[in-house]
């Protein structure tokens, strides 16, 4: 008779995470509620795990950010996994929030802070070696785990070697805070790598199941024969650009055949109440109409649900002097709950006709110029700009170009309007 | 180029109208107002090139207000144009915004040639920048010239045309240059405004220092709470500690390896937090330091900068003034006879000092001037005098008789007058017509006789033939009846008199035809003739209703006046008029005199500045005082050099002393303008060492707190980045403690070990496996810990809940503030950029302009006969103007200075070298809306005499006009090839589209 594990897993909920970061800027009232939305995610994923009635939730790290987590959310916490009473919730603490001991998951720290210590249904992994936790109500389960005990990227492949497991139960299952060498989403930059491992350096340690986490994005992991060995459940709420759209937690269940087969079910589930979302509008050709018309169709081609998203509307592409796309953009925003506006635009200077003999062309044909040579001198070296102080490297293309539309404003309207999206 | 038709089927006003142009003439369009002329240069240009699609809200607008007013009528235009010879017809429909261009000399469509390809930033429809040469704001603002361009109080009330022509030569608009440009990058640069709705402006650079100085601020609250948060480690390690109690005096033995081990962990983590406490310390210090240099920096009344620059100039002014010092002591036995002969000099020759040699050359010059102004003017006064006398019974006479004649014409107006003698004129004109006339009709009886006797004489001379035909027939019938009875007459003559009498009776037949029809002959002169008096006739009896419209409007006038005929009015109006040519002799001959007068007083003006200078008196000045004066100060001069001369040597010395001085004054100067731009005021000069002594006291602390900060780096050297290397250092400890907990709570003896000695070596680990002897220790009190536990309780507590608060607010403001920055830096970079490119290349484009512009007025003034002698525009676009008789050059901003008509004369003529500059490279119309309006006559005729013979065979000319008589009055005034060469043109009814 085949008996199954049916877990919940989620991870990188980033609790108290800084949200500002550049064009991205809200009000201190907008963090706060901002804040609110990613403990909320959280509450609302523990209650899916109570409501599903699941054996176990997976937390494989990510959950708070180390250095800014507030000990009002560090309770809050505390107390929703209280709520779930007898279903453990397993946690392996992340580079992003190590065990410490000044961290949330230390118990002195808790003590010293005046706050309930962990509830009896949580079992945070506090060793640098796996270790493995059974199951408190089933004996067939054994959750293997390490914990990130600093903020410092692990550069070993902890699961080239031999991870212990408990061969006596059914279901051997590992949470595991790392990066998978052919991870395929945006944020897997070079600088974010910790405990880095392949697909087959995973599929050897011969675990039923791999809740995964750091990552941001939603992936699974197959082995040989196409069955999934492990997960990513992604972010649970988006914060950035790059974290666009719906975000999940995870329903699985691993089953156990009569032979010993195992296999695993995997159901996404969006558990934040809002999603964070990007909608480029190009403006280029289009009257007040033809831009609130392109944004209405943006927004239902994109699934933007005005009522409850934060949505971050890109103004881009060039406009005519007697089409003002911010303030048209701007006469939308009660159709919305949380509207963020860029513009990037600028006036379409360049369609115009120019005569050589003038200093308005001169000063056209020089600029471009100049910002050609910057791309060129860009695609040498990605990382150089004036800006941050790249030695050898005179302005960068996107200054020269903002340099060209302030002269053509100062030429053409006598007025020049500063510009503050990078 | 040359435009040959227009034609617009709905344009403004303008339905299913064209009008031809001529191409080497100049073509008028001489009709009254709401005509629409303007509308029809406008159709030109809209044509060419279409309605702008981009730029300003009333460029875009155009499209619409040119819309045509009839409803039906399609908003389209045609263009037949002549380009390098090749013709070509444009067709706009301004509707659709289609062009099409056709080339009629091989009836194609070419229409592709013109709007694909070019400049990648300019759209596809390039039909008016292919065929022109230039864009459609140069087009428009260059080949059509209307009043407001000639107006000098066009440009913001600015009667200087320099901004015109730079805005034409920055963004082909006379309203926008590039100086006006770098006006508003400026006034950006420094009003910066902050993104959202923060209204608060300052200049970038402020606005860059200030979210520095947040940006700091922030990265040190973090700083600090970072601290406490490590700080809080290390209290709640200790916090643990102090949970582990311990018995008392209770022997231990320890494995020695372990002990070994344990040493040396402590011993590392000893010399760790050694290290870590001594680069903490360093760190903090130099946190504090630099914080210190903030506040110097915040307190400081100068920038550092400027307290930098305040110390070298001060420096060098104290240097150089103890050199001045030196030296003023060396010269001054010297110098005090310098001193008293220059003295005496100077009182000998009071206040000649401050004349010059040059002075005395003008003084001298203006009273030879004087001197020969008085003696022309006094043989005008003795002429004038003589005259008058002369004139005054003429004008006695003339007064006499128009006093009444000027009492009859009070009851008309002035153009009635006008019209009088006008009609006066024609009437004379008109009286010579019919007398033409008459002669005419007359010459054509005259003709019609002499046909008549022609025709007379025609008859007899046919009635003698026909005569002479029938008699040679009857002797030809009598010979024949006579020779019935000879047999000797050969049948030959027999047969030959016959035919001759056939012949003869023929021909005698035929005479008497032409006899009884000898109207037949010359019938067509005849009829030509009598057509011609017909005609003459007609236009005799067209002029005599002319003459008698015209005397029966005189005569209105006439009994208006009370004057008994139209004879006495006429009379009375010359009568008028001869006085007024007498009174206007008259006020000629004053006015000379007082021109000269002027000119004499104006001298004496310029005198008495020199005598005023001199301290003599101005009252009386005449040629000989002024010739004294001027001999007074080249003589002062001359004693002056020989003084200098004779004191040589101290000359030099004294150049040093001066040089010395100035260098002091100037370092004073830029002392001062320093103090001055940091805010801060001296008012005596006294207290300026002291005042800067203090300002430089901030710099003295300054380079104390920066030399501090120098050591600490130096200590600091041996870390590239001290807070990381603090960091790393704490997460070794933070390692090592973890180590030395493991093997504590692994072996809990360990923890009663006594602490390493750092001096003693260390122990080696015997290679043969000896077991060391155990090491002996006893376990610590258990001692109550509760007060410790609270005070670090409180101390965790404390800064936790700060940082609850603090930590991630400064984390967002930091972002904030780091994003801010990033765009007042780009912001700052760009600006600065934009400014000096526009600014370099806007020097670059006027001086290439002021080139091009000058060799076109040198080409076109040497062919204008006008007031304007030369003008040239300098290396900014402002013109330089000489006009005839007048000796200095004036600037464009002396134009508002002189008349409405120079004004109008120089603007234009500045509008057409630009222009001709402009379409240098294609020839292109120009259309000039009601030019020379303000002009008088002598002017007026000169400058379009220039358009006729020196624009009009390069550039096609278009004049529209509503002054008919004005033109009328032109043709009068032209020579007949001139004339030849004006053509006046009308629109007309087009073939509808429709």
């Amino acid at each position: 008779m085949s008996s199954t594990f049916k877990f919940l897993q989620l991870s990188d909920v980033h609790l108290d995470s800084p949200q500002n970061r550049g064009v991205l800027s809200y009000s201190s009232a907008q963090r706060a509620a901002r804040y609110t939305d990613l403990v909320e995610s959280l509450v609302g994923a523990m209650r899916v795990a109570s409501d599903q009635k699941v054996d176990a939730v997976l937390i494989p790290g990510g959950l708070w950010d180390h250095r800014s987590i507030r000990g009002e959310t560090a309770g809050t916490v505390l107390e929703a996994i209280a709520e779930l009473n007898d279903i453990p919730v397993f946690i392996t603490p992340g580079e992003g929030d190590p065990y410490t001991i000044d961290s949330y998951y230390h118990p002195t720290f808790l003590a010293a802070r005046g706050m309930r210590s962990w509830p009896k249904n949580a079992f945070v992994f506090n060793s640098p070696e796996f270790t493995t936790f059974k199951h408190p109500s089933r004996d067939d389960i054994a959750i293997t785990g390490y914990a990130h005990l600093s903020s410092r990227k692990i550069s070993d492949r902890l699961l080239g070697s031999y991870v212990n497991r408990d061969d006596n139960v059914t279901f051997n299952i590992l949470l595991f805070h790392g990066s998978l060498d052919s991870y395929p989403g945006i944020d897997g930059h070079a600088d974010r790598i910790t405990a880095p491992f392949s697909v087959e350096e995973l599929a050897a340690q011969r675990f039923n199941y791999t809740a995964l986490g750091h990552f941001h994005e939603y992936t699974e992991l197959c082995d040989e024969n196409d069955q999934v060995i492990g997960a990513y459940s992604g972010c649970l709420s988006g914060r950035n650009f790059d974290e666009l759209g719906p975000r999940v937690a995870m329903l699985g269940t691993v089953t156990v055949d009569d032979n010993g087969q195992s296999s695993t079910l995997l159901e996404p589930i969006e558990v934040a109440s809002n999603r964070l979302t990007y909608l480029p509008v190009d403006v280029s050709g289009l009257d007040a109409e033809g831009i609130k018309a392109e944004i209405e169709y943006g927004v239902q081609e994109l699934e933007i649900r005005p009522d409850v998203d934060i949505v971050c509307i890109s103004l881009e592409g060039t406009h005519t002097p007697d089409v003002e796309p911010y303030s048209i953009a701007q006469k939308l925003r009660p159709d919305f709950y949380h509207l963020l506006i860029v513009d990037r635009t600028r006036p379409d200077y360049l369609a115009e006709e120019y005569d050589p003999r003038t200093t308005e062309y001169k000063y056209l044909e020089s600029m471009l110029e100049k910002q050609r040579q910057a791309e060129a001198k860009r695609a040498e070296n990605p990382n150089a700009d004036t800006l941050n102080n790249v030695p050898g490297f005179l302005m960068s293309a996107k200054t020269i170009e903002d340099a060209l539309y302030y002269g053509l404003d100062a030429l053409k309207r006598q007025k020049v309007t500063h510009r503050h999206v990078d | 180029m040359w435009i040959e038709k227009i034609t617009l089927y709905g344009f403004g006003g303008i339905t299913n109208e064209e009008i031809e142009f001529g191409s080497d003439e100049l073509n008028l369009i001489v009709e009254s107002n709401e005509y629409g002329k303007s509308t029809l240069a406008e159709g030109i240009w809209a044509t060419l090139f279409d309605f702008p699609e981009h730029g300003s809200k009333a460029a875009i607008q155009e499209r619409e207000h040119f819309k045509p007013w009839e409803e039906k009528a399609p908003y389209k235009a045609v263009l037949e144009l002549r380009v390098d010879d090749r013709p070509l017809r444009i067709t706009r429909n301004f509707e659709t915004k289609e062009v099409e261009v056709f080339d009629r000399s091989t009836n194609q469509d070419v229409t592709a040639e013109f709007t694909s390809g070019g400049k990648d930033h300019t759209d596809g429809d390039t039909v008016g920048f292919k065929i022109t040469g230039m864009s459609r704001d140069l087009f428009r603002n260059t080949c059509l010239l209307g009043q407001r361009h000639l107006d000098a109080h066009h440009v913001g009330g600015s009667s200087d045309i320099a901004p015109v022509f730079q805005g034409m030569a920055d963004t082909a608009s006379p309203v926008s240059t590039a100086g006006g440009a770098i006006e508003s990058l400026n006034d950006a640069l420094q009003n910066y405004t902050f993104a959202g709705a923060s209204s608060k402006k300052m200049s970038v650079e402020d606005a860059i220092k200030e979210l520095e100085a947040s940006k700091t601020e922030l990265h040190q609250k973090l700083t600090q709470m970072d601290i406490e948060f490590r700080k809080t480690s290390e209290l709640l390690e200790e916090l643990n500690s102090l949970d582990e109690d311990v018995e008392e005096n209770e022997p231990v033995e320890v494995d020695p390896t372990l002990a070994s081990e344990f040493d040396a962990y402590r011993l590392e983590l000893k010399e760790l937090e050694r290290k870590l406490d001594s680069a903490s310390q360093r760190y903090e210090q130099k946190l504090k330091l630099e914080e210190d240099l903030r506040a110097i920096d915040m307190a400081a009344p100068i920038s550092a900068s400027a307290a930098h620059a305040l110390k070298d100039l001060w420096t060098r002014k104290q240097s150089r003034q103890t050199d001045a010092d030196r030296l003023a002591e060396d010269i001054t036995p010297q110098q005090e006879e310098y001193e008293r002969l220059e003295q005496e000099i100077r009182e000998r020759y009071k206040n000649l000092e401050s004349l010059t040699v040059d002075e005395a050359n003008s003084i001298s010059a203006l009273a030879i001037s004087l001197y020969k102004l008085q003696q022309d003017l006094n043989d005008l006064q003795r002429q004038h005098k003589e005259q008058t006398g002369m004139h005054l019974q003429k004008l006695m006479v003339s007064s006499k008789q128009a006093g009444a004649a000027l009492d009859v014409l009070k009851s008309l107006t002035k153009v009635e007058i006008e019209e009088a003698k006008n009609y006066s004129s024609l009437l004379i004109m008109f009286y010579e017509q019919v007398q033409e006339e008459q002669k005419r009709i007359q010459e054509v009886k005259f003709s019609i006789d002499d046909i008549e006797e022609r025709r007379r004489h025609n008859r007899n001379a046919n009635t003698g033939k026909m005569l002479g035909c029938f008699v040679a027939a009857i002797v030809c019938v009598v010979f024949l009846i006579f020779s019935q009875g000879v047999k000797e007459i050969p049948q030959i003559a027999v047969i030959a008199t016959v035919c001759v009498f056939l012949l003869a009776f023929l021909a005698g037949l035929v005479f008497a035809g032409m006899i009884l029809n000898f109207k037949y002959y010359l019938k067509d002169d005849a009829a030509s003739a009598s057509e011609e008096e017909q005609k003459h006739k007609k236009a005799l009896a067209a002029v005599k209703t002319k003459i008698a419209n015209l005397e029966s409007k005189l005569t209105a006038l006439a009994v208006k006046t009370g004057t008994p005929n139209r004879e006495d009015l006429i009379r009375f109006i010359n009568e008028a008029s001869t006085h007024e040519d007498v009174l206007s002799e008259q006020e000629n001959r004053d006015q000379s005199l007082g021109n000269e007068e002027a000119r004499m007083r104006k001298i004496q003006r310029d005198l008495a500045y020199f005598f005023d200078k001199a301290g003599r008196d101005s009252s009386v000045i005449d040629s000989q005082r002024a010739m004294d004066l001027s001999q007074d100060i080249q003589q002062y001069h001359k004693e002056r050099e020989a003084l200098e001369a004779q004191f040589n040597d101290i000359r030099t010395t004294r150049k040093q002393l001066d040089f010395l001085l100035a260098e002091i004054e100037d370092s004073a100067r830029e002392l001062e303008i320093l103090l001055e731009r940091s805010g801060v005021e001296v008012v005596n000069q006294d207290e300026i060492e002291n005042k800067i002594n203090e300002l430089l006291q901030s710099d003295v602390d300054r380079q104390a707190v920066q030399n501090e900060i120098a050591k600490i780096d130096y200590d600091l050297a041996g870390y590239q980045d001290a807070r990381e290397a603090i960091t790393n250092m704490e997460f070794e400890r933070d390692v090592i403690k973890d180590k030395i907990r493991n093997l504590i709570h692994e072996y809990p003896d360990l923890q009663h070990l006594p602490e390493p000695d750092e001096s003693a070596p260390k122990k080696a680990v015997l290679p043969w496996g000896a077991t060391p002897e155990p090491v002996a220790t006893t376990k610590k009190a258990k001692v109550d810990n509760g007060a410790k536990k609270e005070e670090l309780l409180v101390q965790i507590r404390t800064a936790m809940n700060y940082r609850d608060e603090h930590y991630l607010e400064t984390v967002e403001d930091l972002a904030n503030i780091d994003h801010e920055l990033t765009c007042a830096k780009r912001a700052k970079l760009a600006l600065t950029m934009a400014r000096d490119v526009i600014s370099k290349l806007s020097s670059e484009t006027y001086e290439d302009w002021s080139q091009e512009l000058n060799k076109e007025s040198e080409r076109l003034i040497s062919q204008l006969n006008m007031d304007i002698e030369s003008m040239a525009f300098d290396h900014s676009l402002r013109m330089v103007f000489k006009l005839k008789g007048h000796d200095r050059e004036f600037s464009s901003h002396d134009v508002a200075k002189l008349s409405t008509g120079t004004r109008e004369q120089i603007h234009w003529l500045a509008r057409i070298i630009l222009s001709s500059f402009l379409s240098k490279r294609q020839s292109l119309p120009i259309v000039l809306d009601e030019p020379f309006s303000e002009a008088d006559d002598a002017r007026f005729l000169s400058m379009m005499r220039f358009l006729i013979n020196s624009i009009a065979p390069h550039n096609q000319i278009i004049i529209l006009s509503c002054h008919h008589q004005r033109h009328q009055w032109l043709a009068s005034q032209l020579s007949a090839t001139e004339q030849g060469k004006l053509s006046f043109r009308t629109r007309r009814g087009a073939l509808s589209m429709n």
